[in-house]
């Protein structure tokens, strides 16, 4: 049977995918955010944990706290997302395996995310 | 890749011919610390709905905080999520289009690992002790 497509119809679609540059980018700046953040979560976490349930419900009840928190825990969840997608696109080879695993990751990233700002908001302005 | 592979011709060689050096561990230290951190986050938001919830809940499971367990497992993290923060500072160097230097790049893949050690094992002692 005679081929009548093109080479140029062949090798479409075959180059560079043009887009992650939006992923690439925010993965850094999100980076760049945590690093800056990092210092003042352990600061806070090693002087509320001795002092146990009390002492860290006054750490993420203070502004400080709470701030430190919701910065940590959103540039986290969106860095980490970001992170998890890149090895699920790495190592699952079926793409409806890889749909599911890409998909489930950010329900589970948004889902994660929600709980522990609510949880946090509770406690700052509930205090 | 292994899935619908048909292609007889013999692969390129490429895991199992390779020697381990600095940056390949620090590479792959770098993919695995991010995924444990990232399951280390879900694990702060849970924590952060149970303190929500009220004290019952954290009681649960504040007794594993404060065991020699809770104090290992935080000289784990805190290792883990140094040697991130260290290994991403140059990841964010190479980024810019410096460090390449092999020799420079395996030098300073072993000192992110032992300065991530060192520094874990300054928190873990400075947190045991405030605890007494």
């Amino acid at each position: 049977m005679s081929d009548f497509r093109t080479p140029l119809s062949k090798v479409r679609g075959h180059g560079a995918a043009r887009e992650g540059v939006h992923e690439f980018i925010s993965h850094r700046v999100s980076a760049i955010v945590l690093a800056l953040v990092f210092p003042f979560f352990v600061y806070g976490l090693m002087k509320a944990l001795p002092a146990g349930y009390d002492g860290l419900m006054a750490w993420i009840g203070s502004a400080t706290g709470a701030f430190t928190l919701l910065v940590f825990i959103t540039a986290g969840l969106y860095h980490g997302r970001i992170g998890i997608n890149e090895v699920i696109l790495d190592y699952v080879p079926s793409h409806d395996a890889r749909t599911f695993f890409v998909l489930i990751n950010s329900l589970v990233s948004f889902g994660f995310w929600l709980m522990g700002v609510l949880a946090i908001l509770k406690i700052w302005l509930g205090a | 890749m292994a899935n619908g592979w048909t292609d007889k011709r013999p692969m390129s060689p490429h895991i199992s011919v390779w020697k381990w050096h600095p940056t390949m561990l620090s590479s792959i230290l770098h993919r695995a610390s991010g995924v444990v951190l990232y399951l280390g986050l879900l694990k702060i938001c849970l924590v952060l709905a149970f303190l929500a919830a009220g004290s019952a809940g954290y009681e649960k499971m504040s007794g594993l905080i404060f065991s020699k367990v809770g104090a290992f497992a935080f000289f784990v993290f805190s290792g883990i999520m140094v040697f991130h923060l260290l290994n991403g500072i140059r990841h964010l160097v190479w980024d810019a289009g410096k460090g390449f230097d092999p020799k420079l790049a395996n030098i300073f893949s072993m000192l992110i690992i032992l300065a991530a050690a060192v520094i874990a094992v300054l928190l873990t002692c400075v947190l045991v002790g405030s605890f007494t």
